[in-house]
């Protein structure tokens, strides 16, 4: 047949096309963990994608390869969402994956721990460290205490719906019940503060406050701060103070993000015109004098692109402003609490909080 | 003049049309088609060659005979398409025609477009391919300028016809039974009866039924972790049914009319989340319409046509978890359409042909939300096309008017939408004794906010404006003879697209918020090649292929870091390659997909990429008669490389599987 060299090249040429040339590049090295700030990144929810971020706070550099693969060869998961120190471990709450990860100060992971109730995931939010023992709120309305000598749950307490932040003072365990799972139904948002006996494990009191809580920070004298969130909406957000002793709100301001080096609290305030033009300010508040100071913490507001999260972090003495557009990876933007900026360094997806790992 | 037949046989009179190079000069698409006295068993197969627009067509028989899964494994194939398929057979599938996104896609059954004023997008996934004669899709304009005003108001329209039934020498009804069986607990069996009521009328019903586990292992990649698992609560379980009345009135006029249900029950598997296996979300859906359509030629230059249409969709989501207050949420939303459109064609004589189509449409959704709005939509769409038509030439010109007015229960009310689009093709043939056309074609669309992004609850945003695209297109399309193959066909096109106002969810801080924030700029080239020839005796070999390159950037913010990259979910590089071989005991068929690197999310860095595809199918079928009973036996072996891929990430796709189907017509 004397077409055969014709199909032969169409052949050819329809194989040429689909040849995709590409190499994939996978495997991070391994690397060497130092000691030095490091970042968790939520990632994009349902993507798997959390990732740790480290930066050496004396040479200001950082590496973007994630330490958690790194050190274990596979994924933290589904939305990191706390991290904290504690004795010699480094503990991490993942909300999707539904597991609290236990790693060694080097981030090898020595324990995953799983929270299960009525066989449904319990969605593990935020972490606090008191007397060698974890606790963490659980999205399904409970608070688990976990043993970090064998990382068991010893117990568990129902608090409010959809409990958030964490904070401890006086012997107690202050818990945001945001209810944000049912802003859409006629349930609405939950407006409590369960507080917790640490001794005893159980619910002491349970204090209400302006709608959706979800941010709690402890200060030097003792008192808890709480932002609530409102419904973003008609209902604006409010930062209060709770008495730890005899538990009275008063409202204070208004913030949507906090941070405290004790004695000050590092605010942001984020707030829309009726197009949804958004303006954001860093307002001080003084714990000791019990006033918002005037003007902002931050000296050049202007050259933050799309803040997102704020951590202060007490061994470098710095305050950590993440900044996120939800699509690509962040940037963290380093300050003295005097408002100047030290440095700049690129992080993960959707960056939330800082340690310190010593 | 070689016609060719492809061997399933689909109804002759259209394949004329397409490579008679005399019947090429003088058929007018936008003539009317008087149905007489004649059993029609097939939908006319438009020309991809002569076609002002790229156009591609793939037939009920030719679906068959490939061993294609579903209309979404069909439709993936045409090249310039991107179908977003979230696995398994009860998952959701879309398509985007040129990297314009979903919302741009029209999706019409039997000439008239489907519509979901809620999300925008129509999924594919739950349209049977059991009934149907025809899949095509058209970017830009179709070439029938004789249509309603919405099947101009798209970037591209996928056009699903259904089977009109047709009888055998003295017989008045006829009977078709099929099964199909295979992996993952799949069976789907339909029945076809059709009745000749009188010499002018026919009806025809059709009911499937269709149940799958779905419960596929797939291979899970978290870092150097590699486990096996198993795809949970995918199961579909799904019923089907149409009845379509034909009839042809003395005057010539021919009247259709239409009714569907559909209902299904499957569960939702969501995305992987490495370590939580976990997932009770369900979905219910409920869906009937019921259309009629009226066509009438007065005379040469007179013709006029018009339908109606009235649509209900309920559906409702579940999801089991004790995070929320009552322990589960509940979704349920209530979709209602009232639809006319009527168009007139005038072709005076000569080289001018004229058509005026005016739609209206009037929506509603109402659902279980906490201050939902119950918005109302009514629509107004008016399109004025005209043709010029001379020997070697073709000139379609297109102006659509669209006038869109919502109300609300509370809240403000978004202000009315007024709109001009145009849209310009042209055809050209260089030279008279070649079949080789050249190609242009400029279109302006755009798309009304949907429900969802007007009124969803603290996300929606009832100041959007449409989000707008523009498309150009050159190309150039050649048919014939080549040496010894018997029929080549290759299309080529080269194309830039614009989205502007492209409506995007933006992060503030706290809350989403629709937003008219997005532009892409495209650029893409789309080949396509068809040929058939004969091997030996009795023995024919069709092969087509489609390539597809595609460089779609976000061009939104010059400071964002995925400035200039491809947009997710849209590859480089992909294609599609069928080859098949008809012999008289059984014909055998290989089809392919391959799918090149693409990124999860708008940046792309490492982290966010999806590896690259090929899936491999082979399909056998032996067709053989019993006196009058035809029988066809058909086994398919889908993926059998057993690649292990993703379309969406973490929405694992089969491996390997196989399917087996019977059918007895009579």
């Amino acid at each position: 047949m004397k077409s055969r060299s014709f199909y032969l090249t169409l052949w050819m040429f329809i194989l040429c096309a689909f040849t995709l040339a590409s190499c994939s590049d996978d495997d991070g090295d391994d690397i060497t963990v130092e000691e030095g700030i490091y970042v968790l990144n939520n990632g994009k929810y349902k993507s798997n994608n959390s990732t740790i971020t480290y930066y050496d706070p004396v040479a200001q550099t950082y590496d973007n390869n994630d330490v958690y693969a790194a050190q274990n060869s596979k994924g933290l998961g589904d939305s990191g969402q706390d991290i904290l120190c504690g004795g010699k471990y480094i503990f991490l709450a993942i909300y999707g994956s539904n597991r609290i990860s236990v790693m060694t100060r080097d981030f090898v992971e020595v324990a995953s721990i799983p929270l299960v109730r009525e066989g449904q995931p319990q969605s593990p939010r935020s972490l606090a460290y008191a007397d060698n023992k974890l606790y963490v709120s659980l999205y399904d309305g409970y608070v688990a205490k976990i043993n970090t000598s064998n990382f068991t749950v010893e117990a568990q307490v129902e608090v409010g719906r959809n409990p958030e932040g964490l904070a401890v003072s006086n012997g107690k365990l202050f818990v945001a019940n945001s209810g944000g799972m049912d802003y859409n139904t006629p349930v609405g948002y939950d407006k409590t503060v369960s507080v917790i006996n640490l001794k005893k494990f159980e619910v002491e009191k349970t204090i209400t406050v302006e709608i959706n809580p979800t941010v709690l920070k402890t200060v030097d004298n003792g008192d808890v701060y709480c932002i609530s969130m409102g419904n973003y909406g008609d209902v604006p957000n409010t930062l209060q103070k709770i008495n730890p002793k005899d538990y009275t709100v008063t409202a204070v301001g208004n913030a949507t993000e906090m941070a405290t080096d004790g004695k000050k609290l590092y605010l942001m305030l984020s707030q829309y015109d009726a197009n949804w033009n958004q303006t954001i300010s860093y307002p001080v508040y003084d714990t000791e004098k019990g006033e918002m100071l005037s003007g902002e913490w931050v000296k050049d507001a202007s050259a933050i692109v799309k803040p997102y999260k704020l951590s202060y972090e007490p061994v470098t003495e710095y305050l950590y402003l993440t900044s996120s557009d939800y699509k690509n990876d962040g940037d963290v933007y380093v300050y003295k609490t005097d408002g100047t900026l030290v440095t700049k360094f690129g992080a993960g997806l959707n960056p939330l909080k800082v340690v310190y790992v010593k | 003049m070689r016609l060719f037949f492809y061997r399933c046989g689909l109804c002759v009179w259209g394949l004329v049309g397409i490579f008679c190079r005399s019947a090429a000069q003088t058929a007018d698409t936008a003539r009317v088609h008087q149905l007489q006295q004649v059993d029609v068993s097939g939908v006319r197969r438009p020309s991809v060659v002569r076609s002002v627009a790229p156009l591609q067509v793939v037939s009920g028989a030719e679906i068959e005979r490939l061993g294609y899964q579903s209309l979404a494994d069909a439709v993936r194939r045409f090249s310039g398409v991107t179908v977003k398929d979230y696995g398994g057979i009860g998952g959701l599938k879309t398509v985007s025609v040129r990297s314009l996104g979903a919302h741009h896609t029209a999706v019409a059954y039997d000439g008239i477009a489907v519509s979901n004023c809620q999300a925008g997008q129509i999924d594919i996934g739950r349209f049977s391919l059991d009934n149907v004669s025809q899949v095509s899709l058209a970017v830009g304009q179709e070439d029938d300028i004789f249509q309603s005003a919405r099947m101009f108001a798209s970037a591209g329209v996928l056009s699903i016809r259904t089977q009109q039934p047709s009888f055998g020498e003295n017989r008045r009804d006829s009977w078709q039974f099929r099964i199909k069986g295979g992996s993952f607990g799949f069976v789907n069996p339909n029945l076809r009866y059709a009745r000749k009521l009188t010499q002018r009328t026919r009806v025809a019903v059709d009911g499937d039924f269709l149940r799958a586990d779905g419960a596929y292992p797939f291979t899970l990649k978290n870092g150097k972790l590699v486990t096996r698992e198993k795809r949970y609560n995918s199961d579909i379980l799904s019923w089907h049914t149409e009845a379509n009345l034909y009839t042809t009135l003395r005057d010539s006029s021919a009247l259709t009319a239409k009714a569907y249900y559909f209902q299904s029950e499957r569960g939702l598997p969501g995305g992987v989340i490495f370590y939580n296996p976990y997932n009770r979300e369900r979905l219910w859906d409920r869906n009937f319409f019921a259309q009629t359509g009226y066509e009438k030629r007065f005379n040469p230059q007179w013709a006029l046509k018009g339908a109606l249409k009235y649509n209900y969709s309920w559906n409702r989501y579940l999801d089991v978890n004790n995070k929320y207050a009552s322990g589960k949420q509940i979704d349920r939303n209530i979709q209602q359409e009232y639809y006319a459109t009527l168009s007139g064609l005038y072709t005076p004589g000569g080289r001018m042909s004229y058509a005026l189509a005016s739609d209206f449409a009037y929506n509603r959704l109402t659902n279980n939300f906490t201050d939902n709005p119950h918005p109302e939509r009514y629509t107004s769409q008016t399109v004025l096309t005209a043709r010029y038509r001379h020997q070697r030439i073709t000139v379609n010109g297109v102006l659509l008017a669209t006038y869109v007015k919502e109300k609300v229960t509370n809240g403000d009310c978004p202000e009315d939408k007024c709109k001009l689009s145009p849209g310009v093709s042209l055809s050209l043939q260089p030279w008279l004794d070649r079949n080789l056309y050249v190609r242009l074609f400029y279109k302006h669309v755009f798309r009304v906010p949907t429900f969802n992004d007007l009124y969803y609850l603290r996300m929606g945003n009832r100041n959007l404006k449409p989000e707008t695209a523009v498309q150009y297109n050159a190309g150039v399309t050649w048919s014939g003879q080549w040496k010894g193959v018997d029929y080549v066909n290759l299309t080529a096109d080269v194309y830039y697209n614009r989205v502007d106002d492209k409506i995007v969810a933006l992060p503030m801080m706290y809350v989403w918020k629709m937003m008219n924030m997005g532009r892409v700029d495209i650029w893409g080239s789309d080949v396509k090649g068809g040929m058939e020839f004969r091997v030996a005796n009795r023995m024919t070999c069709q092969v087509s292929g489609a390539y597809t390159w595609q460089k779609a950037v976000d061009v939104t913010d010059r400071n964002e870091k995925n400035y200039k990259h491809q947009i997710p979910y849209t590859p480089r590089h992909s294609g599609s390659l069928s080859a098949s071989l008809l012999m008289p005991w059984v014909n055998v068929s290989y089809t392919a997909v391959v799918c090149g690197e693409r990124y999860a999310l708008p940046q792309n860095i490492r982290a966010n990429r999806i590896d690259r595809y090929a899936e491999h199918t082979l399909s056998m079928n032996r067709e053989f008669e019993r006196g009058r009973t035809r029988f066809r036996l058909q086994a398919d072996l889908v993926n059998l490389t057993n690649e292990q891929y993703s379309v969406i990430q973490y929405y694992p796709m089969p491996g390997r599987s196989y399917r087996l189907s019977a059918s007895v017509v009579f």
